[in-house]
């Protein structure tokens, strides 16, 4: 699948914009890239390794919601992670 | 009610009060009969109920006193705060059985609106709205024992919460840091500016699991060994109590923890309802300000004519009232999506959007009464001078302006990009086609 990363999330990513996982599941292309880049790991995913819920998730066009996450997916799939985030 | 007594002047339906003392300078706006030529979104019972219930409240104990407050950084004191809660403006939302009125949201959007109109003191609609979300979130924890030790008090006014989320960092560097002890926690930092920290008893606080470096949410108490609070006032809204919050390594037991994992999530939930309860009572202190600048400039001479006869100033007030109108159909639409259970809870885009546009309206408003009202706009005698600061710092709260801009952008962005992703795939697809 290919992750697409926007906003306050490219400077954890070192600015990549948009990286390659190969993962049978959404879940676990999370995982994957939080390895690849750990210091994404504490920003999308809490201390119980669960997709924060300030993030919205597409895969192509359709938004899952958390416990969707174990999806299957391909390598054509195209999976967005949009981020609002107020306060500071 | 006052009537036209010793001090009461008239002018084109607004009938301003003189007191006789304190704050004798600003002068007090009765709300317009049924005649108002300006037409009104605001459920007329609400409206009834709010002038009925709470109006002599605000007359008689919340504006005498308030210029003195602003003036000195005074916060709104917790025996008036009490009052408020005694007549059931504290627990508007919270269900009955916490002791609240269990109104609905939309209900609470126009109470705050007509108590933004008749309150002088700007600051206090923000607590109302500030405290009231407090309560509601945790209520909705559903434990017992926080309901009893905070929920009741808090909605009867004798206890106040505040929330202590901001560092002057985005939440991805908060320095506040939670350790786990054998006994519990210990929390060690500084968080502010708090709205209300010179008034609230107990901290919602957001610090960061030095275990998982993840955000958790506990409770802080005021007479916790090792709290101290200092003075932070701003430019405007300065009976609200703004402080901040030190933490110097501050023991916690195991119950105080409200979250712990993702309090980043947590807490955008109050921020998001924040966004939606500041319009509400900001575009009432505007509908206040509109109609108090149009009686001034109506006895106003210049050139042999009063001011609201100059197309020019027709024109800038046509422009007042365009953004007033605008901004209460927004919160109109915006109050029945979130009454519907439409909306999202941590970061919902047209609350955002409500935010955005009655505080660029409220600005603009700002900025043309200073145009049109020259020195009267900024002479603390006149009543607007406090009114344009206190607006002014809804630039910064829940997401300052520019903020909302970026992240609304994001969003617009990526939502451009998903519906074109379909037309890609198309495309790519064509590529391999004979």
């Amino acid at each position: 699948m290919k992750i697409t990363l926007s906003g306050n999330l490219l400077r954890f990513s070192k600015f990549q914009r948009e990286i390659d996982v190969a993962a049978p599941t959404v879940a676990e292309g999370l995982t994957r890239l939080c390895g690849d880049m750990p210091q994404l790991r504490p920003v999308l995913l809490d201390a119980d390794g669960h997709l924060r819920k300030v993030h919205r998730l597409f895969v192509n066009r359709d938004q899952l919601m958390n416990d969707e996450l174990a999806r299957t997916v391909g390598a054509d799939d195209e999976v967005m992670i949009l981020t609002a985030i107020a306060g500071g | 009610m006052m009537g036209e007594g010793a001090g009461a002047r008239r002018s084109r339906g607004v009938t301003e009060v003189e007191s006789g003392e304190g704050d004798s300078a600003a002068p007090r706006l009765q709300p317009p009969g049924a005649g108002s030529l300006i037409a009104s979104l605001v459920p007329p019972e609400i409206a009834h109920e709010v002038r009925a219930r709470f109006g002599a409240f605000m007359r008689d104990r919340i504006d005498p006193g308030a210029a003195e407050r602003d003036r000195t950084a005074t916060p709104i004191s917790r025996e008036l705060l009490r009052e408020a809660g005694a007549l059931g403006l504290l627990g508007f939302t919270v269900p009955a059985i916490a002791g609240g009125a269990g109104r609905s949201w939309r209900e609470w959007g126009w109470v705050l609106h007509e108590v933004g109109y008749l309150s002088g003191d700007t600051s206090f609609p923000l607590l109302l709205a500030y405290l009231g979300t407090l309560s509601k979130m945790l209520f909705d924890t559903g434990r017992d024992d926080l309901i009893q030790r905070y929920v009741r008090p808090m909605v009867a006014g004798h206890r106040f919460g505040g929330f202590a989320w901001s560092e002057g960092h985005d939440p991805f560097t908060f320095q506040t840091t939670v350790e786990e002890t054998p006994s519990g926690y210990v929390i060690d930092g500084v968080k502010g500016p708090i709205a209300d920290g010179l008034i609230a008893d107990v901290f919602m606080v957001f610090a960061r699991d030095r275990r998982t470096d993840d955000l958790m949410t506990v409770l802080v108490e005021r007479d916790d060994p090792g709290v101290s609070l200092t003075p932070y006032p701003a430019t405007g809204l300065r009976a609200s109590g703004m402080a901040r919050l030190h933490l110097d390594r501050v023991p916690l037991s195991r119950g105080r923890v409200l979250v712990s994992a993702d309090g980043l999530s947590y807490g955008q939930r109050f921020l998001n309802e924040r966004r939606l309860e500041m319009p509400c009572w900001a575009l009432g202190r505007m509908r206040a300000l509109l109609e108090t600048g149009v009686a001034e400039l109506a006895e106003r001479i210049r050139y042999g004519l009063p001011l609201t006869e100059m197309q020019t100033i027709q024109a800038a007030i046509g422009r007042m009232h365009t953004g007033i109108e605008t901004s209460r159909m927004v919160l109109d639409s915006v109050l029945s999506r979130i009454g519907d259970g439409l909306h999202d809870p941590l970061w919902d885009p047209p609350l955002a959007l409500a935010k955005y546009h009655v505080i660029r309206e409220a600005l603009g408003m700002c900025r043309t009464l200073q145009d049109i009202l020259g020195g009267a706009a900024v002479f603390q005698a006149a009543p607007y001078e406090r009114a344009i600061r206190d607006l002014s710092c809804l630039n910064a709260i829940a997401g300052t302006m520019l903020t909302l801009e970026v992240d609304l952008g994001i969003l617009t962005v990526g939502d451009v990009e998903l519906r074109r992703l379909p037309t890609r795939k198309r495309n790519d697809e064509r590529k391999g086609e004979p």
